[in-house]
């Protein structure tokens, strides 16, 4: 969804400030001041509505886009809780899209080893379904010793969720369980 | 929260306990001082040590960790011996003039019915009195010495200033101060707001100290009503979402029960244990979930696939301190995190990070490597010894997804993706989303029972390649199986398997018109700030819970400046600027007319709950640890909270650790500080792990401020740098001075800045209802770290 | 346009720093995260300002005001925006300038990194970069401002703790929300002190400013007027000859020596006391 900029003019046409005064009055020549103000830095670029990663106020954010590229997270003054606010967390929020230290390769540490290696979605997806499957056929309890459906793995875990979206959470809920998983924990718990 | 952030505006007194929301949640707070500046409202800040928020309350109040109880049952007793509570609404809408058990009583620091070797109760006699036909036996003029009203009046009479002031360190006059200012809002007129986050829950009574909070609360009528409530702070921008969509242990989405072999082994069963009030309802939330997860496979026949979801052994706790402790103990093989660090914000994260070595593999998904991650190579260990396979996928990042959120005021809205992720980032969805498809196909050719919960798994979220929110968005909300019609209200739901929903509470977001998360109509009907366009709360958009005890029991606003909805005769319905949160054409005098608390059986506010471990009635327990014994009753610890032994668990006394240490956050950084410490912004802020301590404290171990100092508790130690402060202030309790630090637990390994991990500090020990660990009480003691 | 001001309210300041952050992202200033360490107290290297951080929040314990509860206080340090901008005056290049609207501009490409103006400003506000052979300071998000915007520290800023707009305004709503907090606040005052012109940058403080890192009376220096007045009309070919002739030579050449740290928010000195109650240092 794209929102249009809005432009608030608060300020009226009126006379010169008494800096300026002051400065006439001691001689000061102000038209060679060159005036290099930069241009407006979200200026020509597209507005993207999102809400803040960090805390539960749920502060909405301004995403500025130009060329698929990030130039600015700002408050969203629309918003009714935030109106355009947010604290030092909010505001480093394209700190953080834009950070050389993300995570861009999948990682894999092998038994033992000391480092990471780089490897394709592929090889890792197929890797983790395989000790996933591993996992749950030797440690699915499918009936209990009275005879009842449980349905469940005990050797499998699932920890986080509290900085997803909630489609995302869905997900995650619906595929463990699915699994057999009961240990689904979050940082409510914590 | 009840209520809503906007919504704290309307408050004439804000007590925040258990929170510091002007550094932990500093825009929502605008909103307290936004009641300030319109009705002169009085904010009084409850903190151990004197925080940013006590930095612009009116009101300071000092109390020591983990007394809360003994403050809030003060104020009750107050309240109840000098007449300042709101005497029509705790007889029409809680159950105050309900009459007990004959049998119920607390005596030596106990309840009726203890079990000393299970540490459990029998609650036999813990519940109402009825007559010969079942109806719940009342004394509206609340006189009779068995209403609920006299046995609390009973069990607060140990409560008085002079022993709330010995058991919290808050000197007797500023607690007489903040009673007066918060009782004030026992006028019908009026209304206060109690603000809380983990200060409150992390302890062993924390679900107690929610409960007194809720019962100060109903005596003053300050539930239902705009300013009022009891709101909990969220600490995560989707702690909400990620609740209300069930990823706790004990509960499926839209919080029904996870299935128990012993008290559902099958699907009768499970309906057997429906409780009263709108949860009468739950077979259909049920039946509608599991057609969700198993569609076409799911059919009366076999109870719509009911055995396909896993069941809790019988008596297992799953929670995070059982899981590490099950893991430490080699039970676990593999563990998925998303976005969590647990070897620095679990508690004693020094066992949790050792529990991690004994797992065959671990995937972690995250936007940056955080420490759970590279467990394996932290300070001190060999990787070479450390055989788990460690899977590290790269995450997208909040801008790079589409997707909702749901805040503390169970607001869900809608944020868009702006741009691509990096590389070979990807959202959790797509992850998750390729994960299940590859193990569904995995057990394609399965032929066994056992693995028809993956092979019949629905998963139409489209292609493997771009799997669709509004699609998982559109079957979380519902739909009518066959015609595919998205549902408005989960009263449309039924238990017969024609429709399908992943989570009840979440009807109506995704619904007939659409995504409604993504709504942004600025209306304010009223001027209420409820702005019913903007996103959507649940349940059913309604803004403010219980909202019907926002008018008296005929149904007219107990005040005029605060009128949410009211009954309206004419229409014979409720209307007014909020989504009534009760049966809009129930008229006050139909049955069950006056009774706001819908989804219980009573449908009355509960001063008595017998639901909770240990006790219906919250009573003050020392922490886990603490340096003094209970001045309120004979017993030291929450009679029912499970006390792990074993290695790693030891448990520290006061002679060897005589500080009591509290745990908290700022506003520079988020928990465990793995996104934080990543930005060069926020590092330059606060760079480095601290500690605040006293002047006093600092004097006698010859600590300057900027000194390295340690902190040692019964578990590890941890270095940090030592910040001396007045904020900070010893207390008188029980006579004796009590020194106390506080610790921020920002810190790891990884990042731009690093420092020690505070959590090998804190002890795996948790509430007795919820499990969740005691961060906020412990003991500890400081000293200058040798050598720097 | 209109003169304009930015009022910052300290006793609505809830210490948060978002201002500190918005700043860097609108300006796209690096943390400077390799030398922070923690020094005793919550601020980002003593509270002082530097070439990439353009504003800092002091924080100011004052348990003993006799204030219930005991004051702990958060003033946002960054540009005065003088009325009368020393700066401006000592500046031989005109990269220092007023706006119409009284914003007190950079031009950096202008600078020579002759450093007059940290000499100058009683605020020691200016900050020198040697690498880059320049100074950078708060510029009151004049691009900003031009499109009709308020600053980003004041759209960010939660605590309503920041305003900004046409002066008169600024000045009234100043007094109004003093007349507000004279109660709670009996010492509080409006600072925009007259020796420097008025500033653009508005204080209410809850006490007297030498509390709060501010100097008491602060003028511009006599040397920076005859250096205004005298001087700089030889222009910035005779710079070198003027520095020979002028009192601005003595005051560069003290600050090369070490002293002379300029009167209030300077926080430079390594060896004070953290958070102390302003007043006993610098």
């Amino acid at each position: 969804m794209r929102a249009r900029v809005s432009r608030r003019r608060f300020l009226g046409l009126a006379g010169a400030g008494t800096a300026l005064a002051w400065l006439v009055r001691l001689g000061y020549d102000v038209g060679p001041a060159r005036a290099q103000v930069r241009d407006l830095k979200t200026a020509a670029t597209t507005p993207v509505h999102s809400i803040c990663y960090f805390c539960a106020v749920g502060c909405g954010v301004t995403v500025s886009v130009r060329d698929g590229e990030l130039v600015c997270a700002e408050g969203d003054p629309d918003h009714p809780i935030s109106r355009g606010r947010l604290c030092a967390k909010g505001m480093a929020l394209h700190e953080m899209q834009r950070n050389p230290d993300r995570l861009t390769r999948v990682l894999y540490r092998a038994p033992g080893a000391a480092g990471w290696e780089e490897r394709s979605w592929d090889w890792a997806l197929d890797r983790i379904v395989e000790r996933v499957k591993q996992t749950r056929d030797a440690t699915l309890e499918y009936k209990n010793a009275a005879g009842t459906t449980v349905s469940r793995t005990e050797a499998i875990a699932s920890l986080g969720g509290a900085i997803l979206n909630n489609e995302e959470c869905y997900a995650i809920v619906k595929l463990m369980r699915a699994l057999g998983v009961l240990y689904i924990e979050h940082q409510a718990r914590i | 929260m009840t209520n809503h952030w906007v919504d704290l505006k309307h408050a004439d007194v804000v007590m925040v306990l258990g929170a510091n929301p002007a550094e932990n949640h500093p825009v929502g707070f605008l909103w307290a001082l936004e009641a300030r500046r319109r009705r002169g409202a009085t904010i009084i800040s409850v903190d151990p040590r004197f925080t940013r928020t006590s930095a612009v309350a009116d009101l300071y109040a000092p109390l020591r960790p983990g007394t809360d109880i003994a403050f809030i049952g003060g104020l009750i007793h107050l309240a109840l011996e000098t007449g300042r509570f709101h005497r029509d609404y705790v007889v029409n809408y809680t159950d105050a003039s309900y009459l007990v058990d004959e049998g119920f009583e607390f005596r030596g620091g106990l309840f009726t019915g203890y079990r000393p070797q299970t540490r459990s109760y029998d609650k036999a006699t813990w519940k109402y009195q009825v007559d010969e036909e079942g109806k719940l036996l009342r004394d509206p003029t609340l006189g009779h010495p068995r209403t609920v009203f006299q046995l609390m009046r009973a069990h607060y009479r140990r409560y008085d200033p002079d022993t709330v002031s010995s058991v919290t360190g808050m000197p007797k006059e500023t607690f007489l101060r903040v009673a007066d200012a918060f009782l004030a809002a026992a006028a019908p007129d009026k209304t206060g707001t109690i603000m809380y986050a983990m200060g409150t829950t992390q302890h062993t009574v924390g679900s107690q100290n929610v409960r007194a909070y809720a019962m100060l609360q109903l005596l003053l009528g300050n539930v239902g009503r705009p300013g009022g409530g009891v709101n909990a702070l969220r600490g995560l921008s989707n702690v909400q979402g990620s609740t209300d969509l069930g990823m706790l242990f004990h509960t499926l989405p839209g919080y029904l029960p996870t299935p128990s072999e012993a008290t559902h082994p099958d699907l009768a069963a499970y309906d057997a244990t429906t409780p009263g009030g709108y949860w009468v309802n739950r077979p259909r939330f049920l039946v509608s979930l599991l057609k969700a997860f198993w569609g076409q496979h799911a059919t009366p026949e076999n109870d719509f696939a009911y055995d396909h979801l896993p069941k809790l052994r019988a008596g297992k706790d799953y929670s995070h301190i059982a899981l590490f402790e099950d893991m430490y103990d080699g039970k676990l093989r593999g563990l998925f995190c998303f976005g969590q660090n647990p070897a620095c914000s679990g508690p004693n994260a020094g066992k949790e990070a050792k529990a991690l070595e004994r797992l065959d593999w671990l995937v972690s998904v995250d936007v940056f490597e955080n420490e759970t991650a590279g467990f394996w190579k932290r300070p001190g260990v060999d990787p070479a010894a450390i055989k788990t396979e460690v899977f590290l996928l790269p995450a997208a990042h909040v801008f790079e997804k589409s997707g909702s959120v749901t805040n503390s005021g169970r607001l869900i809205q809608w944020r868009w993706k702006a741009v691509e992720p990096p590389g070979d980032a990807r959202p959790d969805l797509w992850i998750v989303h390729n994960l299940a498809l590859r193990l569904r196909a995995a057990y394609a050719r399965s032929q066994r029972a056992e693995d028809a919960p993956i092979r019949h798994l629905t998963w139409d979220f489209g292609p493997a390649e771009n799997p669709d929110p509004e699609k998982v968005a559109a079957e979380i909300n519902g739909y009518r199986v066959g015609t595919r019609e998205q549902l408005d209200s989960f009263g449309a739901l039924q238990a017969d398997g024609s429709t399908a929903a992943g989570c009840w509470i979440y009807t109506g977001y995704h619904g007939s018109k659409g995504n409604r998360a993504a709504a942004r109509e600025l209306d304010d009907p009223g001027e209420m700030g409820n702005y019913p366009g903007w996103g959507f709360a649940w349940p059913l958009n309604r803004r403010v819970l219980y909202n019907r005890a926002s008018a008296d029991p005929d149904g007219r606003p107990w005040a005029p400046d605060k009128a949410v909805i009211w009954w309206d005769a004419g229409q014979g319905r409720w209307v007014g600027h909020d989504v009534p949160d009760f049966v809009p054409t129930r008229a006050p005098t139909d049955p069950g007319g006056r009774s706001p608390f819908i989804m219980l059986a009573e449908g009355v506010g509960r001063n008595f709950a017998a639901g909770m471990a240990e006790g219906p009635f919250p009573e003050h327990y020392e922490p886990y640890e603490s340096p003094v014994s209970n001045a309120l009753n004979p017993v030291p610890l929450n009679p029912a909270v499970k006390i792990w032994t074993g290695e790693g668990n030891e448990r520290g006394d006061a002679s060897e650790f005589p500080v009591v240490a509290s745990t908290w956050r700022l506003t520079e950084h988020q928990h465990s500080g793995a996104v934080t410490r990543r930005q060069t912004r926020l590092a330059e802020l606060v760079p480095e792990p601290f500690v605040e301590l006293s002047p006093s404290l600092a004097e006698a171990r010859g600590i300057r401020s900027g000194d390295w100092v340690v902190v040692r508790s019964a578990r590890g130690q941890a270095r940090a740098r030592a910040l001396v402060t007045p904020r900070i202030q010893p207390l008188a309790v029980n006579g004796r001075v009590v020194e106390q630090v506080g610790l921020p637990w920002h810190w790891g390994f990884l990042g731009l800045v690093t420092g020690d991990i505070a959590n090998v500090l804190t002890p795996h020990i948790g509430d007795a209802n919820t499990m969740i660990p005691e961060y906020k009480a412990f003991l500890c003691d400081v000293r200058r770290a040798e050598g720097v | 346009m209109a003169e304009v001001s930015k009022l910052v309210d300290v006793t609505r300041c809830v210490g948060c720093r978002g201002c500190m952050v918005a700043c860097k992202e609108w300006y796209e200033l690096p943390g400077e995260w390799q030398q922070a360490r923690f020094e005793g107290g919550y601020e980002s290297a003593r509270g002082t300002l530097g070439y990439h951080r353009w504003v800092n929040v002091q924080f100011y314990e004052l348990p003993d005001r006799g204030q219930e509860p005991p004051g702990w206080f958060f003033r946002k340090h960054q540009c005065m925006h003088c009325g009368e901008p020393a700066c401006v005056a000592a500046c031989p290049v005109d990269a220092l300038y007023p706006t119409p609207e009284g914003v007190i501009n950079l031009d950096q490409d202008a600078c020579i990194g002759c450093r007059y103006c940290e000499s100058a400003c009683p605020f020691g506000i200016p900050q020198y970069e040697p690498e880059r052979r320049k100074v950078s300071k708060c510029i009151m998000c004049y691009d900003r401002i031009l499109e009709g915007l308020e600053p980003i520290c004041v759209k960010t800023c939660p605590g309503g703790a920041l305003m900004f707009g046409d002066r008169g305004r600024i000045m009234a709503e100043a007094e109004a929300r003093l007349a507000t907090v004279a109660a709670r606040f009996p010492e509080a005052r409006i600072y925009s002190p007259a020796g420097v012109g008025g500033t653009r940058s508005v204080y209410l403080l809850p006490g007297p400013p030498e509390l709060f890192g501010l100097p008491v009376g602060p003028q511009v220096p006599a040397s920076v007027t005859f250096w205004q007045t005298v001087a700089k009309p030889l222009g910035t070919a005779a710079v070198g000859a003027a520095l020979a002739t002028t009192a601005v030579a003595a005051v560069i050449q003290r600050r090369m020596n070490g002293g002379d740290k300029g009167a209030g928010g300077g926080r430079g000195d390594p060896s004070g006391q953290r958070d102390r109650a302003a007043g006993e240092g610098e």
